[in-house]
């Protein structure tokens, strides 16, 4: 008798159990969908799309990897994004898909295709390799749609791609970013050491640390550069402990960063060891103020979304071109300043801008010389 | 690397890198005492990450943003407890079902929290308090005693659970509990009544050692923040054989490994980056090699408790 009711209770176990893991999958997929969406509701702009979308003439959708309040990458491409609609008003934006994963970025643009949106957004390189595919059926199907993709290089990144008719990409110039970076470490540095944190070891990366080492070295030979590469993006106590012990080991009193979250971490270990002698470049956005005791300045870039609309509304969008964003265009620009960077280092600072504009601050085999290095 | 020159700061990066593996650990003990491995450890500091973070930047009190993220923990723990108490569920597969559900939640109430406001996304922190004389030993002084309090308050902990369960009344109800339930029930303990109270005790502690990640460490929140120190947390309390001491040298030890591995990378630029972060992570393996025996730990630990079974 004891057996029959173990059995029968091991088989109520069982459904229960189902009913369990059914209930917390469902409950977690929901939320994370929700979640996705969240903030972007809340968003003026997007609770605007709905009902302005049959006065409107083109419509813009965003995929992205991360979160648009990242403070750094993602963040950079939303209010790009927000500063292109502001001189488009026939656009309008729909909803960003946040946190899109590799495996669900074919499915997300495809679910915009289906929309017949205008220009649809990847913002990095990885949504190249993901949608070959949507690409080769929208150009068919739907030849109204418009795709593109920041970060890319379309010369060696889609060349799986059957068609690029309706694909341009968007590439900053890295080097004048990080020489712009590297010529404001290189006048506010009072030990000669200067740090830099990437999320990933890419070679846009790697161009714009060893621009930056070209140009502080061009103000003072002597500076040295710490470097990681691959501190990843989430990570932020990862940061303070990597910037910490530069500051211990390395007397390194400037950072700049391009790892979103972990950048947050090295201005905690900036702020620590005095705000007044430890300073951080912020990067893609602006981000000076008084809550960012540590932030000097930020290298800000715009990733062209204003000239993607443009091309798309006279009909020469497409055809894999890249966009460079750099200086002449506005693609790449400083922000403002906090007011630990003297006038005369602003001067300073802007004189140099200008060398670095014309190409003539840096050279491309000084910066090589510094990449072949690394 | 100048390793002396290195070592101040490795051992910050570990007394740091310890107290939320510490607490969580904590929290373990108390759950797997009882006879419940709670896996879900890193969804539950997820919570308590987030919550603490937006509370604490709300209401501009950090330590009522603790208070309602260990209370976040512990609702979250709930499900747990309920799943496994009362419905006799798999421990391990509701722990699963927690990792993915908490921080999904946790991200869900990011997004709603900071949305477009960026003034949202960036949080206050608890100043450290560096204790005079102490904190000036050479080394290990700044690691130790200049700390935030809710650090403190993590270290003293540790003789105080040790000692609620070596000499409490309760303490012992919990372990036996973990070891028999069946025989602790005829011995008039309401075990059902302890086992939610031990997954009480360890949302609660999980979650204050996730809302040290925001409130102590780095003043953002950001999705996958807690970075396995939940899993973590799990292997410790196995190296450390299911005691407070035990697991507070484990945590110190996973630490270390942590800083150390920080220290490298920071020195060896040109070497595989990935090489080093693999040191904490090869340390865990190895500690549940050795220590991983499945006939240490309670005895009814993972086990679900039918009171009518014999």
């Amino acid at each position: 008798m004891s057996e029959i009711k173990k059995s029968l209770s091991a088989a109520m176990l069982d459904r229960r159990q189902a009913i369990v893991l059914g209930l917390g999958s469902v409950g977690a997929l929901a939320l994370a969908g929700c979640g996705g969406s969240g903030s972007s509701s809340s968003s003026s702009d997007s609770s605007a799309s709905g009902s302005d979308s049959e006065q409107s003439s083109y419509k813009v959708a965003m995929i992205m990897s991360g979160i648009i309040t990242d403070g750094g990458w993602d963040q950079g491409h939303y209010e790009s994004l927000k500063r292109a609609l502001e001189s488009h008003p026939k656009w309008t934006m729909l909803e960003p898909k946040e946190n899109t994963a590799d495996a669900d970025a074919a499915t997300a643009a495809q679910t915009y295709v289906d929309q017949d949106v205008d220009l649809i957004i990847g913002n990095g390189n990885q949504f190249a390799s993901d949608w070959a595919e949507v690409v080769a059926d929208a150009a068919d199907s739907h030849p109204k749609v418009h795709f593109l993709i920041t970060n890319t290089d379309p010369t060696t990144e889609m060349t799986d791609y059957e068609t690029l008719d309706p694909v341009e990409t968007v590439l900053p110039d890295f080097q004048q970013t990080g020489a712009l970076a590297g010529v404001v470490a290189g006048l506010m540095t009072q030990t000669k050491s200067i740090g830099f944190i990437g999320g990933m070891k890419l070679p846009s990366t790697i161009t714009k640390y060893s621009a930056y080492l070209a140009a502080a070295k061009k103000i003072d030979p002597s500076i040295q550069g710490q470097y990681n590469f691959e501190a990843g993006f989430t990570d932020a106590s990862l940061g303070t402990n990597l910037t910490q012990q530069w500051i211990a080991s390395n007397n390194v009193d400037v950072m700049w960063g391009d790892a979103s979250a972990v950048d947050n971490g090295a201005r905690q270990a900036l702020e620590a060891a005095g705000a007044d002698t430890h300073f951080d470049i912020a990067q893609p956005i602006d981000i000076v103020g008084a809550d960012q005791p540590t932030v000097v300045t930020s290298t800000v870039t715009d990733w062209m979304i204003g000239q993607a609309m443009d091309e798309i509304e006279s009909g020469s969008f497409g055809g894999g071109k890249a966009i460079t964003g750099n200086m002449d265009n506005g693609g790449i620009t400083l922000g403002k300043f906090s007011d630990k960077v003297s006038q005369d280092v602003q001067d300073k600072i802007k004189e140099y801008s200008e060398q670095i504009k014309a190409g003539t601050f840096v050279t491309d085999d000084e910066v090589s010389a510094i990449q072949n290095t690394l | 690397m100048d390793f002396m020159t290195a070592l101040p700061t490795i051992l910050k990066a570990m007394t740091m890198g310890a107290v939320p593996i510490l607490l969580a650990a904590l929290g373990e003990v108390f759950s797997e005492r009882a006879g419940l491995v709670n896996i879900g450890l890193e969804g539950v500091m997820a919570i308590g990450a987030f919550v603490g973070f937006a509370v604490g930047k709300m209401t501009g009190n950090l330590w009522l943003g603790l208070v309602v993220a260990m209370l976040a923990g512990v609702l979250i723990n709930m499900l747990y407890a309920f799943c496994t108490v009362t419905l006799c569920a798999d421990q391990v597969v509701t722990g699963m079902a927690i990792n993915i559900l908490a921080p999904a939640i946790a991200l869900f109430g990011y997004n709603l929290f900071v949305g477009s406001n960026s003034a949202n996304a960036t949080g206050d922190q608890m100043a450290s308090i560096a204790i005079p004389g102490l904190s000036s030993i050479p080394f290990i002084g700044n690691a130790f005693f200049n700390q935030t309090l809710l650090a403190y308050l993590a270290f003293i902990l540790v003789p105080l659970v040790r000692y609620f369960f070596k000499h409490f009344r309760a303490g012992l109800s919990f372990r036996s509990v973990g070891e028999n339930p069946h025989a602790a029930e005829t011995l008039g303990i309401d075990v059902v009544r302890v086992k939610y109270l031990a997954c009480i005790v360890c949302g609660a502690l999980a979650a204050a050692g996730g809302a040290f990640l925001t409130l102590c460490y780095t003043p953002i929140y950001t999705d996958g923040i807690v970075m396995g120190r939940g899993f973590i947390a799990l292997a410790t309390v196995i190296f450390g054989r299911w005691s407070a001491l035990g697991v507070l040298g484990a945590s110190l030890l996973f630490g270390f490994f942590d800083g150390l591995n920080v220290a490298l990378q920071a020195q060896f630029q040109s070497a595989p980056v990935m090489f080093f972060k693999m040191i904490p992570y090869i340390f865990t393996i190895v500690a549940l090699i050795f220590f991983g025996s499945k006939h240490a730990g309670p005895k009814a630990n993972g086990q679900p408790y039918f009171r009518e079974q014999r």
